[in-house]
Formats: C-alpha cells, sequence, structure tokens
C-alpha cells in the first residue's frame, strides 16, 4: 500500500492561483472557505523587497489529530494515508477545526459538515494527480507515494532540504516545502494588516494579536484565508453550566459526607446539577452544525476523543444526579452514603476531561497548558459552592454548618483558580511563539481589561475579599455578591480561555 | 534562476497522469466528488476547447455530465503544445461564468431612451432583421464608412476580419492603442514583425519588462517556460517600478524609474559593446549599419568597424552612473544584469508588451532599447533566444476569401497618426465630437471601451448621443458599463460555447488551437441535430461565426450586393455555410500535415480537431526567415544596388541582401535588414528618432514636484486573476476585489496615510478617492493601482454582475462635472447560486480610468497611461469611490496631445508607409490621401 506525500517548490510557485480555483472547481466549494490557498507575504526594504507565495494544503497528518479529536469518526486516516471525511458521520461540532494546526478543517456551508483536502482522493483513486498538481502552470507541486524510492516526492523527501509546516506539533505532516522562507511557513513570523494587497480581509480573528505594524520591511502578510473562530459563545455555556452542575453536585457530595444533610446536599445540589448538566447538553447540541445527528456521538463513537468520553461522562453525572436527588428527595440516606464515591469520580471525570479535550485542540497553545484539568475542578469548585449559597438565600434556613463550609470551598476554589491563573497564564514563560502572542492578548491585548477587570479581581480577589472580611456575619447578601461575583469572574475567564486561544492565526 | 541541482520540470512524477487519456474523453468515467467517499459514478464526454479568457488561447478540455449536460469542470487539456494541459486561474473558472446568475441568456432590445436601462427580450431573427437591413441601407447609399466593429480582445484569428472584408468595409477598430501600440511599433522599426516570441525555455538570461508569470501575453505558456529555464539555471531579470509577482521571482529587479528603462537598456548596451559581448557576425550580416553610417556618420569610414565604433560613439553617455542617476538603480545591478545578458550570448530572450511601453511617452523607442539587446546578443531566431511572433503563431486561410476594402477610414487610421499601431480607437468619441464622422452601426464585441479606455465619461457622452452613433449594438457573455448604453445586447458565448480558431506564439512551435460549442457537440454525439449553436448554449446564447453567417445574408439576401456568395457553403453551391463546412474546409485545406494526421487515426481532419481541440503544426520552429536564399524566380529581373549587398527589384525597392555572396530574403522592412536606422522614421517627420534612443517619458520623476503632492501614477498593471471585464466571477472576486492604491511607505509616512485610509488623486481632469496601501513594493514617488478592477453599474439588478460591481449614480454637479457616487459595494443577492448570499466583499475598486485624458502618443498612437497626479488625504466629504471628471477638460486635453502629432501625407502622398501592414488592411491605392476618403 502506498503513503502519498506532497512536495511543493516554492522557488517556482508564481501565486497565479490556479490551484485555488482548480480546488474549487474539482470539489465544488462554496464562496468563503477554501481547501487550498496560496499564502502571500511581503518582506524586505526596498528595493530588496520580496514577495513570498505559499500554498497550504492538508498535510494529511501521519498522526492526524483531527483524526484524533473526531468524536464520530467521520474523519478517517485511508490505508494510503489519506486523511479523509466522510460527511455522512459528521456533526459538525467543529473540534478538528480546533485541532488541526494548520487550518485546514472548514464547514462546508451547503452541508454544514466539516470538509478538508483530501489530495483528492477522488482522482487519486483514478489513477489521476490531484487537481491542483494536473493545473499548475508551473510545476511547482509534486504529488507520490513516499514508499515509492523512485518517485519524485520520495527523492525530495530524502535527498532535499525541506521543511514542512509546524514539525514541533508532532503530526508527521506530508506536505513538504522545498524553498521556504520563515515569514511564509511560521505563520507568527509576519503581521497581519487590515487590508490586503487585492482587498479586504475576510475573516481576522478578533483580538488577533499582530496588528499592521508599518515597520517598513518587516514581513507582512499580503493574502491569507484565516478561518474564524470555530468555538464560541456557545462553547463558554458550556464551560460555565458544567461547571455550575459538576460543582454543585461534588459541593452536595461534601457537603453529605460532612453529615450537613440538609436539603442543600439532597435537592439544591442535585437539582442544580440536572438542569445544568441539561443545559449543557443543549448547549453542546444546540451548538453543532448538524444537531440533528447528535446521537452520532454515542452509536458512531471514536474511543479516542476526549469529545466522546466527555458525552458518556456527563450522561453518567447526569444520571447519578438524577439517582441522588431521588434518593435525597425519598430519604434513602444509604443510597446517598453509597453514592458519594461515584459521584464525586464522576463528577471530577465530567469536569476534568474538558481539560484534555481542550488540549486535543492542538492547534491551540494556549489550551496545551498543564494545569486546564485543575484549574477546570476549581472553577467547578467554585462555581458549585456560588450556585449552592445563592440556592441557600433564597431557600430560607440551611442545615447548620452548610454556609461555612461554602464559603470556606468558595475561598479555596477560587484562591486556587487565581493561583492557577497567575503561574500559568502571567509568570510562568511561554512555551512557544503563539502561546506568548495568545497570553499576550490576555495580559495586554484584546482582554486584558476583562481579564484583569473581571477575572482577576471583580470576580476573584474581591469576592475573596468579601468572604474573608465579611465571611464570618455569613450574611446572605455578602455571601450572594460574592457568589455571583464569583459566577461572573469564572465566566469572564472561560471566555477569555475560549477566545484567546482562537485568536492567533495558523496559516 | 533555481538554485536547484534537481530540475523536476518535465519529469514524470509518478505513476498518475495529469489528465485522462484522449482514449477515454468519449466515456470517461469518474468518482463525483461532492459525494465522496462514497463511490459515485459520472460519466462524461471530455470536449476539448480554447480558453475565451485572454489572448493565450490555452486548451481547455470541458467535462460535459452525459446525462445532464451540464459543464462539470474545465481542466487544461494535456494535448495543447502551448499551455501543456495546465491552466491559470482564469481558465479554471470558466463554469463560474457559464452558471453566472448575472450573466446575459437571452438577445435584448432597448426599450427606453439609450442608456435609460430598460430592455425587452427579442428574438434573433428580430434582432438579424433590423441589423441587417440597417448595414444593407448603409452599403447600398455609400455609408461603409459609417460602420464599424470595434473588438477588445479578438480571442480568434481572422474570421471577423473576413466578415468586414466580406462586406467591403474598412470597419475593423480594436483595442491595440490602449495596450500594445509602442511594444508593436518599436518591434516592427527593427524586423517588420510586430512582437516577438521568445523561447523563454532555453534561454539563459530572461530580461523582462512585463510581468510575464502573473499575467500578459502568454502569461500561462510563457509562466511554463520561464519557470523552466529557472529551474535549469537561467537567471530572470525584471525592470519594473513596480514589485510585480514577476519581480518578486526574480534574481535582479531593477526598479527603474517610469520613462527611464530606455536610459537602463541604453547603458546595458553600452556594457555589451564596452566588454565585447555583443555578436559581431550578426550585426555585421543583419543589421543596416551602412545606411546609418551614411545617413548619420558620413564622417566615419563606410566599414563595419565604424558602426561598432559610431555605436560606442552614441551611447557612451550611457555609463551605469549616468543611468544609476537617471533610473534610481544601483549601477552594480546594472552591470550585473548587463554581464547576464552578454553571459547568455544567443540564448537571451526578452519581453515588453506592455509595462513601460504602454505607460509612456515615446514607449516604442524602450521598446527599440530592447531590442537593440537582442540584436547586439544576435539572439534573433535562436534556441533560448528571440524569435517573431509570425514565426510561431499560425493562421490558416479562411474559406473563399473576399477582396480587401477599397476606401480608408480615417475614424479608425486619421492623418495626425500615419505611424500609429493600430487603430485610434481611444480617441473615437473626440473625433465623433469633432464631427470627422458618424456611425450608423457600432458594433462592440467583448469590449468595454467606457469602462477600459481613458476618459470613459467622453465615451458615454457619444454612446448616448443617437445623431453620433445610430445603433449600438454589443455583443458581450455578459453586462458590461459599454453595454448599458447599447441598443441591443447579444449575447454570445464563451469558451465552450463558440466556434472559433486560434493560434499564438507560445513558444518555439505552432500549433492551431480549436474552439468549439461542448453542449452542441455533445448533443451531437447524442445524435441530435442542432440547427443553431443558440439551441444548445443555455437561454439563447449564440456564437458569433454562426451570428455573421446570418446576418451577412440578411444584409444581402439575393446576392446582389456581392457580399452573400462569401458566406455560402463550399460544398453546396448557393446553399449558406454551416459552421461545420467552414472549419471542414479550413481544415482539410490550409492546415499542413492535419489532414495526414487525421487520417492516421482514420478522422476527418474536422473530426480530429473536435476530438483533440489542437493540431501541432510543428514542434520547433525558429525564425530564419531571413536567411532563405532567394529562389531563381524571386531573382528574376532584380539587380543589385551599387555595392552589391542589396537586391533590387525591378522599382528599386530592396527585395532582399547579399549575405556573404548569397542573396537571401532578409527581413520584412524596406531595407530587408534589421533596422538600427529608421529611414521611415526620417521620412515621416521623425528624424531626431531615426535609431534607437533614449528619451523620458511625459511623467519624469525629475519633472514632479514631489513636496507639493505630485506622483508619477502606474496604472496598468495586472493581476493573475482577473482579465479586464470577463472576470468577475464569485471565485476570482473572493480571491482579487479591490485595488488599492500602492504607495511607498516613506511617501506614506510623508502623508501620514496608513493602510486602508482614504485618498484622493487628482488628474488633469478630475480625481478619484481610494484606499492607500502602504508597501516597501513600490519606488518613492511612484503610486500603483491595478486597471482590473472598480466595475460599476447604475441599476441595482443589472449592467454588471453584482458579485463584482459598485452600484452608483451619476450626476453633474454646478460647473457641469460628472460626479460618480457609490450607493453601495457588492452585496449578497438572492439567486439560484447559493453563494450568491454569501459575498462576503463589499468594496470592489475604484475606476481610476475614468479620470485619465487621453494620452497619445504622437507616433504609435500609443494611449500613454501613465499619469501625472496630486496625492493628498481624502476630506471628510469624502467616500470611497468618489469619482469626478470634467470632459470639457479631457477635450482640451485631447487637442493638446494632438497638436503633437506630425500628420501625414508622408512621401509619395502616402497616408501611412506602405510597409507598415493594418489589421485589415485595405487595397494599396487607399493608401494614397487622394482620391479622397469615401
Amino acid at each position: 500500500m502506498p503513503t502519498y506525500g506532497f512536495a511543493v517548490d516554492l522557488r517556482k510557485c508564481i501565486g497565479c492561483h490556479a490551484c485555488t480555483i482548480a480546488c474549487k472547481a474539482e470539489h465544488q466549494i462554496p464562496v468563503g472557505v477554501n481547501r487550498c490557498w496560496v499564502k502571500t507575504v511581503e518582506k524586505g526594504v526596498f528595493p530588496e523587497t520580496r514577495r513570498f507565495f505559499f500554498p497550504v494544503l492538508c498535510n494529511q497528518c501521519a498522526e492526524a489529530p483531527c483524526v484524533r479529536i473526531c468524536p464520530t469518526n467521520a474523519l478517517f486516516r485511508r490505508r494510503d494515508g489519506i486523511v479523509d471525511l466522510n460527511g455522512a458521520s459528521c456533526i459538525g461540532c467543529r473540534a478538528c477545526m480546533e485541532a488541526c494546526p494548520y487550518d485546514q478543517l472548514f464547514i462546508d456551508p451547503n452541508t454544514h459538515t466539516a470538509e478538508k483536502c483530501n489530495f483528492c482522493a477522488n482522482r487519486v483513486e483514478n489513477q489521476l494527480l490531484p487537481a491542483c498538481v494536473s493545473v499548475c502552470p508551473t510545476e511547482c507541486r509534486v504529488f507520490g507515494d513516499l514508499d515509492d524510492p523512485s518517485s519524485e516526492v520520495a527523492r525530495i523527501f530524502q535527498r532535499e532540504a525541506f521543511m514542512v509546516r509546524k514539525p514541533e506539533k508532532g503530526t508527521g505532516p506530508k506536505v513538504l516545502y522545498l524553498g521556504a522562507e520563515e515569514s511564509v511557513i511560521r505563520p507568527e513570523a509576519s503581521v497581519r494588516p487590515l487590508y490586503f494587497k487585492e482587498g479586504s480581509v475576510h475573516l481576522r480573528p478578533v483580538g488577533a494579536p499582530m496588528p499592521d505594524v508599518e515597520d517598513p520591511g518587516e514581513p507582512r502578510v499580503d493574502y491569507d484565508v484565516p478561518h474564524g473562530k470555530p468555538w464560541g459563545t456557545d462553547m463558554v455555556l458550556y464551560l460555565l453550566f458544567k461547571a455550575i452542575s459538576t460543582g454543585a453536585m461534588l459541593v452536595a457530595a461534601l457537603l453529605w459526607r460532612l453529615g450537613i444533610d440538609g436539603p442543600l446536599a439532597t435537592i439544591a445540589g442535585p437539582a442544580l446539577s440536572i438542569v445544568f448538566v441539561s443545559l449543557t447538553a443543549i448547549v453542546l447540541v444546540i451548538d453543532l452544525e448538524r444537531p440533528e445527528r447528535f446521537y452520532y456521538i454515542l452509536t458512531r463513537s471514536n474511543w479516542r476523543s476526549w469529545m466522546v468520553w466527555g458525552a458518556y461522562f456527563l450522561t453518567a453525572h447526569g444520571a447519578l444526579s438524577a439517582v441522588w436527588l431521588a434518593a435525597g428527595w425519598f430519604g434513602w440516606d444509604g443510597v446517598l452514603d453509597w453514592l458519594v464515591a461515584p459521584a464525586v469520580v464522576v463528577a471530577v471525570l465530567a469536569t476534568s476531561y474538558t481539560g484534555f479535550l481542550f488540549a486535543q485542540g492542538l492547534a491551540r497553545d494556549l489550551w496545551q497548558g498543564p494545569s486546564a484539568a485543575i484549574d477546570l475542578l476549581a472553577q467547578s469548585a467554585a462555581a458549585g459552592s456560588a450556585a449552592l449559597l445563592i440556592a441557600a438565600s433564597f431557600g430560607g434556613a440551611p442545615a447548620a454548618g452548610a454556609l461555612p463550609v461554602l464559603g470556606a470551598t468558595l475561598a479555596i476554589a477560587v484562591t486556587a483558580h487565581l493561583l492557577i491563573l497567575i503561574f500559568e497564564h502571567l509568570l510562568a514563560p511561554s512555551p512557544t511563539q503563539h502561546h506568548e502572542l495568545a497570553t499576550a492578548t490576555i495580559r495586554t491585548g484584546a482582554y486584558a481589561r476583562l481579564f484583569w477587570g473581571v477575572a482577576m479581581i471583580g470576580g476573584g480577589l474581591l469576592p475573596l475579599a468579601l468572604l474573608v472580611i465579611f465571611g464570618a456575619t455569613l450574611h446572605p447578601l455578602v455571601t450572594s455578591l460574592a457568589a455571583l461575583l464569583t459566577l461572573a469572574g469564572g465566566a469572564a475567564w472561560e471566555y477569555i480561555w475560549v477566545e484567546a486561544g482562537q485568536s492567533v492565526p495558523l496559516s | 534562476m533555481i538554485h536547484n541541482s534537481q530540475c523536476t520540470i518535465g519529469k514524470p512524477m509518478s505513476d498518475f497522469k495529469s489528465h485522462p487519456d484522449p482514449s477515454e474523453w468519449d466515456n470517461y468515467v469518474d468518482y463525483e466528488s461532492t459525494s465522496w467517499p462514497r463511490k459515485e459514478r459520472r460519466r462524461y464526454w471530455i470536449i476539448p476547447s480554447i480558453c475565451f479568457n485572454c489572448e493565450s488561447a490555452c486548451g481547455i478540455l470541458a467535462y460535459v455530465d452525459q446525462e445532464t449536460l451540464a459543464v462539470r469542470k474545465i481542466e487544461g487539456n494535456p494535448v495543447h503544445p502551448g499551455s501543456r494541459g495546465r491552466t491559470c486561474a482564469k481558465g479554471v473558472v470558466t463554469p463560474n461564468q457559464l452558471e453566472d446568475p448575472d450573466r446575459i441568456l437571452y438577445p435584448m432590445r432597448r426599450a427606453g431612451a439609450r442608456g435609460e436601462g430598460t430592455w425587452q427580450q427579442v428574438s434573433w431573427n428580430e434582432a438579424l432583421e433590423d441589423i441587417g437591413g440597417r448595414i444593407r441601407r448603409a452599403i447600398v447609399e455609400g455609408r461603409r464608412g459609417e460602420l464599424m466593429y470595434h473588438v477588445g480582445r479578438p480571442g480568434e484569428d481572422g474570421y471577423a476580419n473576413r466578415v468586414l472584408q466580406a462586406w467591403g468595409v474598412d470597419g475593423h477598430n480594436s483595442h491595440t492603442n490602449v495596450c500594445s501600440s509602442s511594444g508593436r511599433l518599436g518591434h516592427f522599426l527593427w524586423c517588420g514583425a510586430d512582437r516577438p516570441s521568445p523561447d523563454y525555455a532555453n534561454a539563459r538570461t530572461i530580461l523582462l519588462l512585463s510581468s510575464h508569470l502573473e499575467t500578459g501575453h502568454y502569461f500561462n505558456p510563457h509562466a511554463q517556460r520561464i519557470v523552466e529555464s529557472m529551474a535549469s539555471g537561467g537567471t530572470l531579470i525584471t525592470v519594473d517600478p513596480r514589485l510585480s509577482n514577476t519581480s518578486a521571482k526574480a534574481d535582479l529587479w531593477l526598479p527603474a524609474y517610469s520613462g527611464t528603462e530606455g536610459a537602463l537598456l541604453l547603458a546595458m548596451a553600452r556594457i555589451l559593446l564596452e566588454e565585447g559581448l555583443y555578436n559581431r557576425e550578426f550585426l555585421r550580416k543583419w543589421v543596416n549599419w551602412r545606411a546609418y553610417l551614411a545617413a548619420l556618420r558620413p564622417d566615419l569610414p563606410q566599414e563595419f568597424d565604424s558602426f561598432i565604433v559610431a555605436l560606442k560613439e552614441e551611447y557612451a553617455r550611457f555609463t551605469p552612473e549616468f543611468a544609476a542617476a537617471e533610473t534610481g538603480v544601483d549601477a552594480s545591478k546594472i552591470v550585473e544584469a548587463a554581464r547576464a545578458i552578454g553571459r547568455a550570448g544567443t540564448r537571451f530572450a526578452t519581453h515588453n508588451w506592455r509595462a513601460a511601453s504602454a505607460g509612456n511617452l515615446w514607449g516604442w523607442q524602450i521598446t527599440r532599447c530592447l531590442y537593440l539587446l537582442v540584436v547586439l546578443t544576435g539572439s534573433l531566431g535562436e534556441v533560448g533566444g528571440m524569435n517573431m511572433h509570425v514565426t510561431n503563431k499560425f493562421v490558416p486561410r479562411h474559406p473563399n476569401p473576399p477582396p480587401p476594402p477599397e476606401y480608408w477610414n480615417e475614424l479608425l487610421f486619421p492623418r495626425e497618426f500615419p505611424l500609429a499601431f493600430h487603430e485610434m480607437s481611444f480617441l473615437l468619441p473626440h473625433f465623433l465630437k469633432e464631427g470627422r464622422g458618424k456611425l450608423d452601426v457600432y458594433f462592440t464585441r467583448v469590449y468595454n471601451p467606457l469602462w477600459t479606455n481613458p476618459d470613459g465619461f467622453s465615451w458615454m457622452e457619444v454612446l448616448q448621443d443617437t445623431e453620433k452613433i445610430g445603433l449600438h449594438v454589443a455583443l458581450t457573455p455578459t453586462w458590461s458599463e459599454t453595454a448599458w448604453f447599447a441598443d441591443y445586447i447579444l449575447p454570445m458565448g464563451l469558451g465552450t460555447e463558440r466556434h472559433d480558431t486560434m493560434s499564438q506564439e507560445t513558444h518555439a512551435g505552432q500549433w492551431l488551437g480549436f474552439r468549439q460549442p461542448v453542449l452542441r457537440v455533445a448533443r451531437e454525439k447524442r445524435g441530435e441535430h442542432v440547427e443553431a449553436t443558440y439551441e444548445a448554449n443555455p437561454g439563447e446564447v449564440w456564437e458569433e461565426n454562426e451570428f455573421w453567417i446570418a446576418l451577412s445574408w440578411k444584409i444581402d439576401p439575393d446576392g446582389s450586393l456581392g457580399i452573400r456568395r462569401f458566406f455560402e457553403s463550399p460544398y453546396r453551391p448557393g446553399a449558406q455555410v454551416t459552421v461545420d463546412e467552414y472549419y471542414r474546409w479550413m481544415f482539410e485545406n490550409s492546415v499542413p500535415g492535419l489532414p495526414e494526421r487525421a487520417a492516421k487515426e482514420n478522422l476527418a481532419p474536422l473530426a480530429y480537431m473536435r476530438k483533440y481541440g489542437v493540431f501541432q503544426v510543428s514542434d520547433k520552429t525558429y525564425s530564419r526567415a531571413h536567411e532563405r536564399p532567394l529562389t531563381a524566380g524571386e531573382l528574376a529581373g532584380t539587380s543589385r544596388d551599387s555595392l552589391g549587398e542589396t537586391v533590387l527589384d525591378g522599382a528599386g525597392a530592396a527585395a532582399g541582401i547579399v549575405v556573404d555572396g548569397a542573396a537571401v530574403a532578409g527581413f520584412n522592412t524596406p531595407s530587408r535588414r534589421l533596422e538600427f536606422f529608421s529611414q521611415t522614421m526620417v521620412d515621416w517627420g521623425w528624424p531626431e528618432h531615426a535609431i534607437p534612443r533614449y528619451v523620458p517619458g511625459h511623467v519624469h520623476w525629475r519633472d514632479l514636484d514631489r513636496a507639493g503632492g505630485e506622483f508619477d501614477l502606474l496604472p496598468n498593471f495586472r493581476l493573475p486573476t482577473l482579465i479586464h471585464t470577463r472576470s468577475p466571477v464569485k471565485w476570482l472576486y473572493e480571491i482579487s476585489h479591490s485595488n488599492p492604491l500602492w504607495i511607498s511607505t516613506a511617501d506614506a509616512a510623508t502623508y501620514g496615510i496608513l493602510t486602508g485610509d482614504l485618498v484622493k488623486v487628482r488628474t488633469r481632469i478630475g480625481y478619484f478617492v481610494t484606499r492607500a496601501w502602504v508597501t516597501e513594493g513600490i519606488r518613492p514617488g511612484v503610486l500603483g493601482m491595478s486597471h482590473h478592477l472598480g466595475r460599476w453599474r447604475l441599476n441595482e439588478d443589472r449592467g454588471a454582475p453584482r458579485v463584482a460591481s459598485a452600484l452608483v449614480r451619476i450626476s453633474r454637479d454646478d460647473r457641469g462635472r460628472y460626479v460618480m457616487k457609490q450607493v453601495h459595494g457588492a452585496q449578497r443577492f438572492e439567486s439560484v447560486d447559493p453563494d450568491s448570499g454569501r459575498i462576503w466583499w463589499s468594496e470592489v475598486g475604484v475606476h481610476q480610468n475614468l479620470t485619465f485624458p487621453v494620452q497619445p502618443d504622437p507616433v504609435s498612437g500609443m494611449h500613454c497611461w501613465h499619469q501625472r497626479v496630486h496625492l493628498e488625504k481624502a476630506a471628510e466629504e469624502d467616500s470611497y469611490g468618489d469619482i469626478v471628471v470634467d470632459t470639457n477638460e479631457a477635450h482640451t486635453a485631447y487637442l493638446e496631445w494632438m497638436r503633437g502629432t506630425r500628420p501625414a501625407p508622408g512621401p509619395e502622398g502616402l497616408r501611412r508607409p506602405l510597409w507598415f501592414d493594418r489589421p485589415l488592411r485595405p487595397v494599396a491605392e487607399a493608401y494614397k490621401v487622394e482620391p479622397r476618403n469615401r
């Protein structure tokens, strides 16, 4: 079985865009999206100026992160190494777009499923070269079998000084570039203007950290087709709702375990958990491009995808919350005793898996941080405590000792969350320039006001201070205010985490 | 040069084919990509044709679905020797054009006032009756001079010309003078052919004053071969004040101030001379050095060595240092470039076409200076060198050729421009305003002068004036600004919807391409009978071939005018010729080798062309006609001049030359030699331009008041993704949809301009407002703006493709000036194509040409595109796309430029030298000023 590879001799590329259009024609690609395109960068000071052309297409990675994250096995690796996509299985979760470090996936506005370059597998099976190769006026594109030593692409792979895009991602890209210049192959190396050489910029991620720096000679992108942010507010709501749900359950279990057996632990906690896990599910389904296919995640599960595990964790978490509520309602204390351990374990899993899921979003360096799973737990505990504190203020006199425990968990959780933010996003050196650019948007860029004003101070230090100074009074006004501020701070951070992570161009 | 020892071009890549084999074309089974990975099989006829989007004539393959008869996609035709299976973006985008929701599908006649924008659908027969009747009346009443066919890019060879000839009409007008006149004249003066055919693939050094890696004739075929040269170690040098994509690939980019290119080239020539890098034998044999010495250096011994001495003296002042000071290019780079040319020897290829020569007054002198390098290296006709286009372009004889027109149309070739290449097309509105004539029937054919030419508002004025233009018929595949002011809009087919033959000088070979209406061909493959191509095309889109035949029969239904006979079948006497018969005759009788080649495959010649879409006449052809020994027949009745070096015919004109004792044909110049010295220029009133020399252009950087905001605007560069008005389709526009003003970082800083800021650019006759694009890719002092964008329409729903045009309002201000305001840019709209609802761009460029006065070069007639402009930041009240123009001032500017001309008659009372050809040449008698023009 062959292993197909591709090489682009950039020295021969004249930036004519024939490949782009041939691809569009072959695959009927709608306006606004591309399987392949030619990025252009201008560099140098007159008269030593140069323009570089950089055709991008799918790398058909040996370790394809899109295949790993795809929950329904819609993305798959063929035996010939081509990473292909079966639209019939795609639910449109856009996770693949977060996983691909090369910005090579998009949602087809006709089918509302993901789409990507597949080396024209439909042509390859007819022994035809991919459309972009066949059309290329200067034959700068080379396609062939990497396993066949006599093929041109194998020769290049063995003998030539080629480069690949983002080798540090460890994906095993199979598109080799000859004569690549750093400013084109590394997206972080060029500034991004608000206006291109031949027109306006289609999608410029909000908060993109690289404005049009009028510094003569600095590499600047003249043309590119970056994608917008695949994940938006729905993911923020998902994070918030899920944190409340799992947190409520965790804190309820804690209260029960501590013997504080009032309705907060037996009714309010599980009820909140059920309500918010349901909301989580609703948000997740609505967020799909093909919501009617949501159940594919359970029927066509890809067990390498944390999204699939998450679906099961959330289902289990919802089920345990329901059992907990029933037991609490009917006073089956023995059942509750027995449920504590599984409920906690499942809630922790349902909380933390998201850290691993986001980390499977290999494109986003910000999400690769080591402490996301732990931070999610802290956020969850804070959100759960906050939710129960608010519930307590409505529900008359809570069981003795409940409020101090909730106050304490809130304070501890917020403290932990803040410490993680400070260590991971403010103090720790960025491992990559991409990461640095993302954190810069948080520290000083587009998200700085929200970060400092709400995530750190208003929704972090302020509730903490309230609890420390006035916590002893356990006045519902104080606890509710602190709880609300905490939820706001948590939501703000979740928004920043989702958005800032996606603000760095990938191509 | 691509520093790669392992060149990959030309090597088979793998076991994969680039295209289905021709043996499969009649029933190709393909997997439908949109339902992949489900394996849905579709059956196609793969039918070859020729692209209709620029003049390169690249071969294309149309995949016609056997079930739905839809054109699924377009690919390159691998059999085509010029394009070799590859196309540019504009070729593969053809399906966008076919399915454009805004294309015109039915013939339409104006319902209201001209330009009002109300139309009614008519039948083809109604249109033919009306137009044909009108033309008949003009012919019968002796008003042939009021008939005119104005073509943009022809996209075919000889068919329409033959039609006009059959009508006896000297009415062929073209777009050449806004395109390539100065490129042509400079070339023609040297060698008697008006354009080159470089053998890029084999060149060692390529010098481009053009941008053939991205645009131009013949972008795709030429780019392939330029890169081929680079991949095998060739050196690419470009001269362009702007960093074109081509310059970005060059080993040496020489951004000379525009209009100073001549100095740069002469400095290179001087280095070749001083360093002995010239081809002495070639010069001695082929250049008319003797005429030069006799006329301008009688002081020197009249021998070849004196010529070298004189050349050195002539160009002595063009030291690298002088050229550096004049052009702004480093002296060391000029030397490096010259030596690369010298090193290449005869493997030196070059081109200019538009760019510098089209941009500047005396641009044809830039061409001559450039060609001096060709002559010095002796690369003419050599492998890796320079051919003449006539060597590589193959135009077959059409059946039944009519005689040439018998009169001279001064609306086309007025006396002021006896040496123009060619028709003074862009001055037509001014000629009509001056009352030099009027037009009864005016065809614009795939031509949008209102938009493409300078001074569009003057065009609008005469197009609206029914006294000046009686009937305006627009033959066009799509809406255009000009068609809006037509009386008839007749939809004509695109590259897969029409018949034509076409050939171009793409390389050192010869081929003939055949365009065909693929849906008609497909229907005929299904066994259906198709009477007229519009029955098979979308809507009632027709093709010109059949249209002209039908129209000619309407003009002369009974044959009494002697016109009909040229449109009768060569096989069925007296019957109307069919397109099949027309090309059958051509392919059987005037394409050498085709009948034999077809017979090998048991095919008739026409069937062969329908199957392959192209025939290679020769795979290797170099310009060696000048070395051809004269035959005994040709020598009969000739004599020799006193030196025994020139063969004279009975009338005493040169009929050949004697080279080292042998009488050979020489070149198609009056002296039969390469004319360094042009007696024609002397005779026609331009003695100061007798030889190639450096004359700064009309916007010379030294004359600009830089502190006062004056700049040189370079408005004539193109984009690889677009051609003028035929490419406004979705996939191209999402890549390129705007033409911001290139301004250097240094200049931008002076004016506090950032990328995206609105700026106002004032020309002599008005101004426009657009956005700035700040770059290090342009010489300070020069502004650049692509002329491929800025389409507009006057009606919300029609008038120009909505994907690509702004809705505008045109009004007059209190000073009578035209004021154009954009109402909105491109917007989403509802159509059968869901992509219409996905248009995300809005600004679609600014139509700068409206603000340019006409600037005809007094010799070549070229519109000198560069503009002296004043730049300022836009004011509060200015909006993107604002345009203001004073057409009275435009006419004044026209008159001023006209004052620079030196009118005919020339020697012997001629309007034009007899050796200067015309696209549609009338009888020789018509070249004389008397008898009077009729």
